[in-house]
């Protein structure tokens, strides 16, 4: 009785203890960043750059960075040109290694290069960027996003768990030019291409579309379904609502789940998109082939290649053998008893 | 016989004070008190995100097959701390890939982040709810995933985004070599045209 006493308050104490280590190893971040607006911020309530700039000059824009923390610490400034993921996502912190054609003005090159900015414990730093602005009037929007990274710190912790995770903290402030007060430049969609993918060891078929205007493109909704030639029957057909585009730029719209590659054969993709609440509409075909190799590579992925065969025989061959020491074992007893 | 008593009214008595203590902590890591009211526009704070949860998936051993792990502990949600801006935001996470110790094999996971739900800190909170998507799949190739996102106008004051242990999951497909794998999740806290 004694005993259990002892081991259930000893239990209630541990357990927390348990809690209290939590809570102190509680990932936390702490710092902060803000974009410091200057008198050509077209409307001064937005805590991103919205900014009315002229062709040839060079514009300055300012990030003010805060550490809280008790300690110094570096932060990486870098500056992207807006995409779209394939998620159909506007995306303001990923570095475009290849723009789209349709793309006038790269912001992203046009902006000083790469920073890693020190800031020591409890104070805040400004950090200028310039952007150097073409000669000829760009059309639209040029939009993209100043990205700050602080750099981790090094805490490998010793642990034997299979798959340990680390937090990172980072902050996108949006930077947005223009030439005109007033925009009028309108969305447009395009079908690149359609073809069979592999993505993350999943099979669909993708169709690359464009939007090849220097705006973004709100509410974006595609219906779409691939048929064999000369059938109407509908496969891999796949409904999305609610996306964004990035001006002059692509995406690969996956149809179907990944679970089915398509056979060796000729195809047409039908897709049907609207935007900006229905205002605009379009309407697309597009002829592609699965030819032998596309259709292999995919089918060895889904036939799951993977298997270690090597490690199945091992297996295989230790069953046998403790069914064997298993079986010789009962003979054993048995002939003993009698 | 008392003695036990004591250890165990300790016990409780640690059980309750432990929580204030890490409420406490919190507070003085913000920077940031909610109890003075004020109407107008901060000029000297910014919208943050202050905390992202930390995931421990435990020791099972990865093995060649096919396996789902579920996440054994999450301590922190998501949390954003918004001065009344009203342009609203955004927090999207990515993954680095999920290496091994000498960064040559990458696992293929997928990290789910499913059932994210927006709690605003005080109950009182009258602005619109940010949003979280029911399912959200980081995997490993550095694309971002939405997780947490105020349109304009929502989202003020401070809001989280809490997650059960049960709807966090890892996809791993089959093949993977069993070893100890670790990733580097960035979580981005995004203020620009949506």
């Amino acid at each position: 009785m004694k005993k259990w006493r002892w081991a259930a308050s000893l239990l209630v104490g541990l357990s927390c203890l348990g809690g209290w280590w939590q809570t102190a190893q509680a990932e936390s971040n702490h710092y902060s960043v803000r974009a410091v607006l200057p008198s050509n911020q077209v409307n001064k309530k937005l805590t991103y750059f919205d900014l009315l700039v002229k062709p040839g000059k060079t514009q300055t824009v300012t990030v003010r960075i805060n550490n809280k923390d008790t300690k110094s610490h570096q932060y990486d400034v870098t500056t992207n040109l807006a995409s779209t993921s394939d998620a159909g996502q506007l995306v303001y912190n990923q570095t475009v290694k290849n723009p789209d054609a349709s793309l006038q003005f790269n912001l992203a090159t046009a902006t000083s290069k790469v920073k890693t900015v020190t800031v020591p414990a409890k104070k805040a730093k400004l950090v200028n960027l310039k952007v150097k602005l073409p000669e000829k009037q760009f059309p639209g929007i040029a939009l993209g996003g100043i990205n700050i990274v602080q750099h981790a710190t090094a805490d490998k912790k010793s642990n034997k768990q299979s798959v340990s995770i680390t937090n990172q903290f980072a902050y996108t402030l949006g930077i947005q030019l223009r030439e005109t007060k007033k925009l009028t430049v309108k969305p447009e969609l395009n079908l690149l291409s359609a073809e069979p993918l592999q993505v993350n060891y999943q099979n669909y078929v993708v169709a690359k579309l464009q939007n090849s205007r220097a705006v973004i493109m709100h509410d974006l909704k595609v219906n779409s379904y691939v048929t064999k030639q000369g059938s109407d029957k509908k496969l891999l057909k796949t409904v999305k609502e609610n996306m964004t585009m990035a001006p002059n730029s692509h995406f690969n719209f996956a149809l179907g789940d990944g679970s089915k590659a398509l056979a060796v054969g000729n195809y047409t993709l039908h897709l049907k998109a609207s935007a900006e609440n229905g205002k605009y509409h379009w309407q697309f075909t597009k002829k592609f082939t699965v030819t032998q190799t596309k259709a292999a590579k995919a089918a060895i992925n889904e036939t799951g290649a993977n298997t270690n065969w090597t490690l199945v025989a091992i297996l295989g061959g230790v069953i046998v053998i403790l069914i064997a020491v298993i079986v010789w074992i009962l003979m054993r007893n048995r002939r003993k008893s009698k | 016989m008392k003695k036990h008593w004591g250890l165990m009214t300790l016990g409780v008595v640690a059980l309750f004070a432990m929580p204030i203590a890490g409420q406490a902590a919190s507070i003085v890591s913000g920077g940031n008190t909610t109890a003075t009211v004020n109407l107008e526009e901060d000029v000297n704070s910014d919208i943050e995100i202050t905390s992202a949860p930390t995931i421990d998936f435990g020791t099972a051993k990865i093995t060649a097959s096919s396996m789902t792990l579920t996440a054994n502990s999450i301590d922190d949600p998501i949390t954003v701390k918004n001065p009344g801006k009203t342009s609203g935001w955004n927090v999207t996470v990515n993954s680095d890939g999920f290496k091994n110790g000498t960064g040559e094999v990458d696992l293929g996971a997928t990290l789910n982040l499913d059932g994210g739900t927006p709690t605003p800190e005080e109950a009182s909170n009258q602005s619109t709810a940010p949003t979280a998507p029911s399912t959200v799949a980081v995997d490993g190739t550095g694309a971002d995933s939405n997780v947490f996102t105020a349109q304009i106008g929502a989202g003020m004051g401070t809001w989280t985004d809490v997650f059960s242990t049960s709807d966090v999951t890892l996809d791993i497909p089959a093949g993977a070599s069993t070893d100890q794998y670790t990733t580097n999740l960035t979580w981005t806290l995004t203020n620009g045209p949506a």
